[in-house]
Order: structure tokens, then C-alpha cells, then sequence
């Protein structure tokens, strides 16, 4: 992990302001912020883990637990909030069994909460890796989750 | 001229609006500011009105400029400031602001209960003064009309040294900011965002695995409860506060001793002292637990029947002064311990020379304090008066020779990275093939201590033929050049060379300085290295640049005052028979000629020892009385005849001298255990029990003028030199036929009282490698 850390540094070498940009490297290629990965950054920036992990917990955009398999995404945005996303990302909570920003013990999801996917039409709107579920309700939440636990990633 | 609240007052230049109205008297509300700390502009109590800028800007972030018209209070100012302070304090436990019953409860309780959780009535943890609530009071804050919330974070009480409550945060950024730009550590950071930000380390991971160094800066700029030493905290307000030092390491940090019930309870950094407040955690943390052990050494004892019985000093004294009749001059040695006072390491050589007419006297620290004496005695160079340690943050380059100077949340850390701010290169020289640089090092060269020596004689030849000149005056110049001249170059060897031309590009032309502790010295010719080190320091024209970091408290103090073998108080020689005269005109007496060293003394070379601090039994031979006086029992105390119970430097007052030779006063803040004595009264009372006359000091101001007129370049307080004279170069040869010796642990210990068996916590820290 060294070595290729060391290459996403080059890349943004005497630039200033260069953390975010390497930090959105290192999320692409691992899909995620580990300790490790800060730790070795620290190491070459020569500035404490601590404060590069101050600043990435700043962005949203940042994910310091290992993604899934499937990448669950609820939307919250104005109308799924409204037509009870809330109520499908507790159900998608308690069928996986982890919060939203977490993982699954066996990897195979992680859940994330969004605002607006730019469907509003279909709210509430679920999606999976790709695949954009529409008018969902709690009961369609435990299948579609079943089978792409089942299927190994393949569409119901 | 400016004008505050229509007052008219004289401003600083470059001062902020809040400095000066604070420099004039005028109280400003303030929660994230802090003396030694950029402004940060995060609280908004500050608030202030000035004529021509718009809003209310904040007093913190705004420099003086002449002619402001400034108002810091008016009843539309203290609105905002009441709204500011209502929402910090619906997410900060509250009660004991808005509390009716407030002042009935100030009254009666005398500090905090235990608790597990502060929620806000008198269970914080913050004493006396809390600047929540002054400011609370300030405002005349009587209610919090926003719905409180508790953030509910967990405590974190599994590291050493101090609890974290972040309930009790207000977000200030103090913490952060003392730890990232004083201490260089980096420890905490703010992390998340909005209405979950937090102070954490990264993945919240104990500040064991994030590079802290429990040096308690963040402790001691945290305004509120959420930080407090867990030692310390629930004890209340103190019966009194000492000014006084440390006496754990020479950095001879000062600070205010706390004490109640007679015990010192806490030890605060004082920012008027060399290190500027910044200290370590032994300093700030272990003296409590180190010192008030309840098994101090109470009575003095002698051996009856095999048996170690306590009697009364005059017995004792008796008994010690009988015994070492028995034995010739020359059998009887004495260790001087490296945490004595000034005062007491004088009476004890004096003691040695008149009243047992023996040289033999020594510190079992010898190995590293005699060859820095030799060489900076012979190099009695013009020394600053400024100090080292400041003289260190203005220097360009650092040569740390031993990580451990680093590592320790050493006192010197912040001054190093005070110099490394400004640009100057770190460059460390360890053999820890293994470890990491640490963070803040530029260059880190893996080196023994021949390599080492190698790599200085390489600089010297360079830095001295890029500019002969320079040092043309100094004493020595001939001998100098032509060692230079004679030096084969070829024999340090491909690899050296190529690290003298590297260091050589970052040293030349500019100031530094070099630091070493007792490991960089590990060879059979110590004096070499010492040589080299002031050689390069002359030669880049700083010889004031030399930093012994010296593990005793006072060892610098008790070579001053001639507890060594070899020399007389102030470095007077004792072969220098010339000179010696003065000193036995003085005490009335003639002196001997030679001593024994402190390896030749336990090794057999005596018969009877007065031990001034516990040394490995093991490497006892043949005594046949040994006298230990120190404040704790220990392994030797099987083997000794008589004990003495001494005091702590809690306990006693007087004068003590650090690595940058700045005589400092440490003053008694609490009695002795039992019969406990300072050293200088026990030694004083043997000799007066042996006939012994020009014992009759009253007080330690009392010695203290003895050692005026034998020490002339010594003063009461502040930092001595020698009287200008060029400095002095050290003609040197390579040596082939040196070795290197194994290194030695780090003495971490006062006395008889070993700081990483006594105080668990800094057990800890060492055992994760971060002490
Ligand atoms: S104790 Fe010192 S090193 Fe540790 S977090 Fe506090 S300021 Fe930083
Ligand atoms: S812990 Fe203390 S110093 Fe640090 S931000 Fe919170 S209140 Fe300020
Ligand atoms: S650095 Fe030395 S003098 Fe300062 S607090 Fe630590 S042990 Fe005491
Ligand atoms: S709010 Fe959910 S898709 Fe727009
Ligand atoms: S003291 Fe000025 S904003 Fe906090």
C-alpha cells in the first residue's frame, strides 16, 4: 500500500492544497479511507493522521469503513422524505443490520443515506450498485435486498 | 493613541484590540483566545464596536491601528454576547451557571464530588477558576432558554495521565491548537462536521496509539472541565501554591507546586520559566505519586545485630562519625546524587575535602558529565545570556544526537519546533535501524557513535576550509589548523563522505545548534565526540550551541559546585596547586591531590561509602560501611550500615542549575516526611559531630554566599557565563583504535525513586515507546 500511496502523492506533488485531491485518489483506489492508508499518508506528508482525519471527516464524501458488495443508497432528499424515506431506511437498516455510513459484517452491503437522486417522481427511491428502485415499500425492501444477496449482484 | 470605552490608551504595534484593552485593564469576554495561542476567532465572546468597520467585529482577530475608537461593552454587545453564550451552553451541562442555589453550593462544597458523569452541577472537575463561568457571570447569564442537549459521548478514561469528557467541550480549539502548533504533536483535530463535530485523535484511537506525549499542554489551556488530570482532580481547591522547578531532568522546567494536607498534589507549568509553560509528562504529571510514596524514608537507622533499627539523628550522627574514623583518608568515598541542590552538593564536597581530607567524590552520571566538563571548561567561551533553549529556537539547523530527546513529550520539543517553524533543518543522528524518523525530523542518519564521530571530523575539514578565517582568533588556531592539515580524508571512508557533504550543505553559513544525550558519548574516548560537537559549533560561529541533555536534575549544578573528582567548586583543578591555595586558605585546610573516580570507588577502590542516592548494589565491591541517604528504600539498603532519611526537592529550598546552566530557585512547598532533613543540615550536622569546623551554616542563602566567593562566575538566578575570551578549538587525530560501549538504558529516576516502577501511568507510556 506504501508504494502506490507514495504514487498518488507524486501525482499531486508542490501542489498546495493537494490533501482533498489526494485523498479522493486514495478513496478511488481502495473505495474507501482505512487507518492504514491515513497512517501512511501521515508518514509521507509529514503531518499527523490525526489531522488528515480531521480534515476528510469534514467532506461527506469520504468513507472510513470498507465499502460492500452492493452499495445500498436511500434517498432522504424533500420528496422521499415525504412520502416516507425515513420509513424505508430504517427498514433497510434493520434487514441489514447496520446504520447507514456502516457495512455489513459479511461485506456484502453498505448503506449510505442521499439527498435526491433526481427521480422525484418515483419517490421514495431506493438504489442498489446501479439499479434504481422506484415506489418502493418496506415489503419490496426485503426482496430486493434477498435477491441480490441470493443472485451475487444479479438483477431480480 | 487609541480609545477604549472614550479612555484614551497607548497601543503596542502589532498588538490585537483584545491584548491591549486587556494590557489597559479593560475585561473582554473571551473563550477561544489564549496568551500563548494564534487568535482563532471561534467563540465570538470578543465581540467588540469600532468606529468605521461594520458589524461587531471579533477583539481577537483585529490588530490595534491608530485612532479606533473602540466600545467593548454596551447593552446591544452584551445581547449578542448573551445569545453567543446561551447556545454554546445548550450543548454544555449547565446547572452549575444557572443554578439558583449557585452561591449556598459554592460554599459548601469544597470541590468536586466523584462522579461519573459531570452534568453540570458541582461535579466538574474544573477548580476554582472556570472561564465558562466567568464569563457566565460577566454576561450576568441567569438563564438558558434554548432546549439543552447532551451530546452523550462516551468518557474516555483509558490513556494515562488525564480524562476526556467532550460533553463538557465548548469547541474552542485550544487543545488542537497548543497541540499541533506549540507541541508539533498533532494529537487532536477537529473531526466531523456541523452539530457532530468533536475534538478526537483519528478513528477516535487512544492517545496511546496517536503520537501524544501527555505533556498536558491540552489539559492546561482547556478552559472547562473536559480535560483534567486524573491525579489531581478531586482534592479541591489547594491550601497553597509554590513556585518552584522540576527536578526529574535538567530542562528545569518551573512550575507551581499545589499542595494540600501537606502533600503536593499537582504540579501546574509556570509560563515565566525557560520552557514557556511547556513541560513533560513527568513534570506535570508524576511528582504526586513519585514523592508521597507512604514508604519515604522517616528515621534515620544504623544495623544492630543484622538488623536496620531506627534511632534518633543524634544517634545516627554519633555512630556515622565514630565509624568513619576507623578508616584511612583515602578508603572512604562519596557519590554526590545529580538531584541535589546547589547548596547541599557544595556542603557535600566541602564535607569530603575538610572534613575526610579525600578527593574521592563523585556522580554516577560521570561517564557523560566529565568529558562536557573538560571540554567546555577549556572552551570557557563568551556565553549569551539569553539561554540556550531560546538561543535554540532562533538556531537554522538542530543535530539531535539520541532519539530520545524527541521522543520524551520532552520539554525541548516545543523549542525545536518553534526553530523548525521558522525554517530551520532537524537532523537527527540515532542507530535505531529500525525505528521510524520521527515526524518532524528533515534528515534522520542511521550512525554508530565512531561513524558519528567520523561524519563531525568531515564537517570540520569542510566548514573549515570553506572559511579559514573565521576562527583565526580563537585559542588554539595552530594546533587546530594543522590537525586539520594532517587529516587523511581517505580514512572516513566512501559512505561518511558522501553523508559530510550532505549535512555540510545544510549547516554551512548559518547558526545551529547540537543536542546530545549520554548515548551519543557510548565510546572509549567520549572527549573526542564533546571536542568535535564544539568544534563545529565554533566554527559556524555559535559555540553557545551545545546542548547536554543530562538525565539528573542538577547535574550541570553539582560539576559547578565541584562534587567531582577532579575539580574544586568552579572548575579549579585539583592539581592545579596554584590555584587550590585560595580554597585552602578559605576552608583552613590543606587539600589532597588526587581523587577517585565513581567507577573506581565502587569497583573497591574504598572501604567505607556515603551514598547521596541508591547506585546498583551489584556493582558493590569489598565496602565495609555504606552510609545510603536518600528518600526511599531500595535493593542497597540491605547492605547498608547507617540510612539517612533526606528531603525531596518538594520538600527543601535552594538553587538548582540546568542544561543551559540557568541557576533556578526551587522553594519548599511542603515539611518532610517524619524526621526527614535536607541534605546540606544532615551533612553539616556529621561534620560538626567529627569536630569538623565551618559548619555552621544557618541557611541555604547562608551557603549560598560561601559559593559566591568560590564560584565567582555564579549568580543567585538566571544563567552564568564565563568572562569573555575567544573560544577555544580542539585540535583532534582519527582515532582507529576507539570502541564503541554498549548503550545504557535512560535513567528515569530521582534518587532512590524509580519514576517507571512508582507511577504506573508513566509505566504505560514508556512501554508503548512514547515517554
Ligand atoms: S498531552 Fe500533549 S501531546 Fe498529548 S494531546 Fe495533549 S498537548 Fe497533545
Ligand atoms: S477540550 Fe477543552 S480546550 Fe479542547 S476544544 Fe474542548 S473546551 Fe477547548
Ligand atoms: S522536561 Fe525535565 S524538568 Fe521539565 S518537567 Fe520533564 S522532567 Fe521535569
Ligand atoms: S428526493 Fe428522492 S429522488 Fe428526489
Ligand atoms: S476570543 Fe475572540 S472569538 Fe473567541
Amino acid at each position: 500500500m506504501k508504494s502506490e500511496i507514495k504514487k498518488i502523492i507524486k501525482l499531486f506533488k508542490d501542489k498546495k492544497g493537494a490533501l482533498i485531491s489526494i485523498l479522493q485518489e486514495v478513496q478511488k483506489k481502495y473505495g474507501y479511507l482505512s487507518s492504514e492508508a491515513i497512517s501512511a499518508l501521515a508518514e509521507e506528508l509529514k503531518i499527523s493522521e490525526n489531522e488528515i482525519y480531521g480534515v476528510a471527516t469534514f467532506y461527506t464524501q469520504f468513507k472510513f469503513t470498507k465499502p460492500g458488495n452492493h452499495q445500498v443508497k436511500v434517498c432522504l432528499g424533500t420528496a422521499c422524505h415525504v412520502r416516507g424515506g425515513h420509513g424505508i431506511m430504517e427498514t433497510v437498516e434493520r434487514q441489514l443490520n447496520i446504520k447507514h455510513g456502516e457495512t455489513t459484517k459479511d461485506s456484502q452491503f453498505s448503506l449510505e443515506r442521499v439527498a435526491c437522486m433526481g427521480c422525484c417522481a418515483l419517490a421514495p427511491v431506493m438504489v442498489v450498485d446501479n439499479d434504481i428502485f422506484g415506489k418502493i415499500t418496506s415489503t419490496k425492501v426485503k426482496n430486493i435486498l434477498n435477491d441480490y444477496n441470493r443472485n451475487g449482484g444479479k438483477k431480480q | 493613541m487609541i480609545t477604549i470605552n472614550g479612555k484614551k490608551i497607548t497601543y503596542k504595534e502589532g498588538k490585537t484590540v483584545l491584548e491591549t484593552a486587556r494590557d489597559a485593564g479593560i475585561y473582554i469576554p473571551s473563550l477561544c483566545t489564549h496568551q500563548e495561542l494564534e487568535p482563532f476567532g471561534a467563540c465570538r465572546l470578543c465581540i467588540v464596536k469600532i468606529e468605521g468597520m461594520q458589524g461587531f467585529p471579533t477583539s481577537c482577530t483585529t490588530v490595534v491601528r491608530d485612532g479606533m475608537v473602540i466600545i467593548t461593552e454596551d447593552e446591544e454587545l452584551q445581547k449578542v454576547r448573551r445569545n453567543v453564550l446561551e447556545m454554546l451552553l445548550s450543548e454544555h451541562p449547565n446547572t452549575c451557571i444557572v443554578c439558583k442555589d449557585k452561591s449556598e453550593c459554592e460554599e459548601c462544597h469544597f470541590g468536586p464530588t466523584k462522579a461519573g458523569r459531570v452534568t453540570g452541577c458541582n461535579f466538574c472537575p474544573n477548580k476554582e477558576i472556570c472561564e465558562v463561568r466567568e464569563v457566565a457571570d460577566y454576561l450576568g447569564l441567569e438563564d438558558v432558554r434554548l432546549l439543552f442537549e447532551y451530546k452523550n459521548l462516551p468518557l474516555e478514561r483509558d490513556d494515562p495521565f488525564f480524562d476526556r469528557d467532550y460533553n463538557l467541550c465548548i469547541l474552542c480549539g485550544r487543545c488542537v491548537r497548543v497541540c499541533q502548533d506549540i507541541r508539533g504533536r498533532g494529537t487532536l483535530a477537529f473531526t466531523q462536521r456541523s452539530h457532530r463535530t468533536k475534538i478526537s485523535t483519528a478513528f477516535d484511537k487512544l492517545h496511546l496509539d496517536s503520537e501524544c506525549g501527555f505533556c498536558g499542554a491540552c489539559v492546561d489551556v482547556c478552559p472547562t472541565g473536559a480535560l483534567s488530570a486524573r491525579g489531581s482532580k478531586w482534592y479541591g481547591d489547594a491550601d497553597s501554591c509554590t513556585d518552584s522547578a522540576c527536578l526529574l531532568c535538567s530542562v528545569g522546567c518551573t512550575f507551581s507546586f499545589e499542595s494540600k494536607w501537606n502533600r503536593v498534589m499537582a504540579a501546574i507549568p509556570r509560563r515565566d520559566g525557560s520552557t514557556g509553560g511547556q513541560a513533560c509528562s513527568r513534570g506535570r504529571f508524576c511528582i504526586p505519586q513519585l514523592l508521597n510514596g507512604s514508604d519515604r524514608l522517616k528515621q534515620p537507622m544504623i544495623r544492630k545485630n543484622g538488623k536496620l533499627i531506627p534511632v534518633n539523628w543524634d544517634e545516627a550522627m554519633t555512630y556515622v562519625a565514630e565509624k568513619l574514623k576507623k578508616f584511612t583518608n583515602d578508603k572512604i568515598g562519596i557519590i554526590a546524587s545529580p538531584s541535589l541542590t546547589n547548596e547541599s552538593a557544595y556542603t557535600l564536597q566541602k564535607f569530603a575535602r575538610v572534613a575526610l581530607h579525600t578527593n574521592n567524590i563523585d556522580v554516577p552520571t560521570s561517564d557523560f558529565t566529565s568529558p562536557i566538563m573538560k571540554t567546555i571548561v577549556a572552551s570557557s567561551s563568551a556565553i549569551s545570556n539569553e539561554g540556550k533553549i531560546k538561543n535554540l529556537e532562533k538556531a537554522k539547523w538542530i543535530i539531535v544526537l539520541g532519539r530520545r530527546i524527541f521522543l520524551p513529550s520532552s520539554a525541548l520539543n516545543p523549542s525545536i519546533y518553534r526553530a523548525k517553524k521558522k525554517g530551520a533543518k532537524i537532523i537527527l543522528i540515532d542507530n535505531e535501524t529500525k525505528a521510524k524518523a520521527p515526524r518532524n525530523v528533515d534528515v534522520n542518519l542511521k550512525l554508530g557513535v565512531i561513524q558519528t564521530l567520523n561524519l563531525f571530523y568531515g564537517i570540520i575539514y569542510k566548514l573549515f576550509n570553506a572559511n579559514p578565517n573565521l576562527v583565526k582568533d580563537c585559542v588554539n588556531y595552530g594546533a587546530f589548523v594543522k590537525s586539520v592539515k594532517n587529516m587523511d580524508k581517505n580514512k572516513l571512508g566512501k559512505d561518511i563522505s558522501k553523508q559530510v557533504e550532505k549535512i555540510t550543505k545544510i549547516i554551512e553559513n548559518s547558526k545551529g545548534c547540537i543536542i546530545f544525550d549520554q548515548g551519543a558519548l557510548r565510546c572509549s574516548n567520549p572527549e573526542a565526540i564533546v571536542n568535535a560537537i564544539m568544534n563545529i559549533l565554533i566554527l559556524s560561529g555559535n559555540p553557545d550551541g551545545v546542548i547536554p541533555y543530562y538525565d539528573g536534575g542538577n547535574d550541570q549544578g553539582i560539576c559547578d559546585m565541584g562534587a567531582t573528582h577532579q575539580y574544586l567548586p568552579g572548575y579549579t583543578m585539583i592539581s592545579d596547586s596554584a590555584s587550590i591555595k585560595k580554597f585552602e586558605k578559605l576552608w583552613g585546610t590543606t587539600l589532597p591531590k588526587k581523587g577517585k573516580n565513581y567507577r573506581e570507588m565502587l569497583d573497591g577502590g574504598v572501604k567505607a561509602l556515603y551514598l547521596t542516592e541508591a547506585v546498583p548494589e551489584k556493582k558493590l565491591r569489598n565496602i565495609e560501611f555504606l552510609i545510603l541517604q536518600d528518600i526511599y528504600p531500595s535493593k542497597i539498603m540491605d547492605k547498608a550500615d547507617v540510612v539517612l532519611p533526606a528531603c525531596a526537592f518538594t520538600e527543601e529550598s535552594g538553587t538548582v542549575t540546568s542544561l543551559e546552566r540557568r541557576v533556578q530557585k526551587i522553594t519548599q512547598a511542603v515539611e518532610g516526611p517524619g524526621l526527614a532533613k535536607p541534605d546540606w543540615k544532615i551533612i553539616c550536622d556529621l561534620a560538626k559531630k567529627m569536630g569538623t569546623k565551618g559548619f555552621d551554616y544557618k541557611s541555604h542563602q547562608h551557603i549560598f554566599r560561601e559559593i559566591k566567593e568560590t564560584v565567582p562566575f555564579i549568580s543567585s538566578e538566571g544563567i552564568w557565563s564565563f568572562k569573555d575570551k575567544p573560544p577555544r578549538l580542539f585540535p583532534f587525530t582519527i582515532e582507529e583504535k576507539i570502541n564503541e560501549l554498549p548503550s545504557t538504558p535512560p535513567r528515569y529516576h530521582y534518587r532512590g525513586a524509580d519514576i517507571v516502577e512508582r507511577v504506573d501511568d508513566f509505566r504505560i507510556q514508556i512501554e508503548k515507546g512514547g515517554a
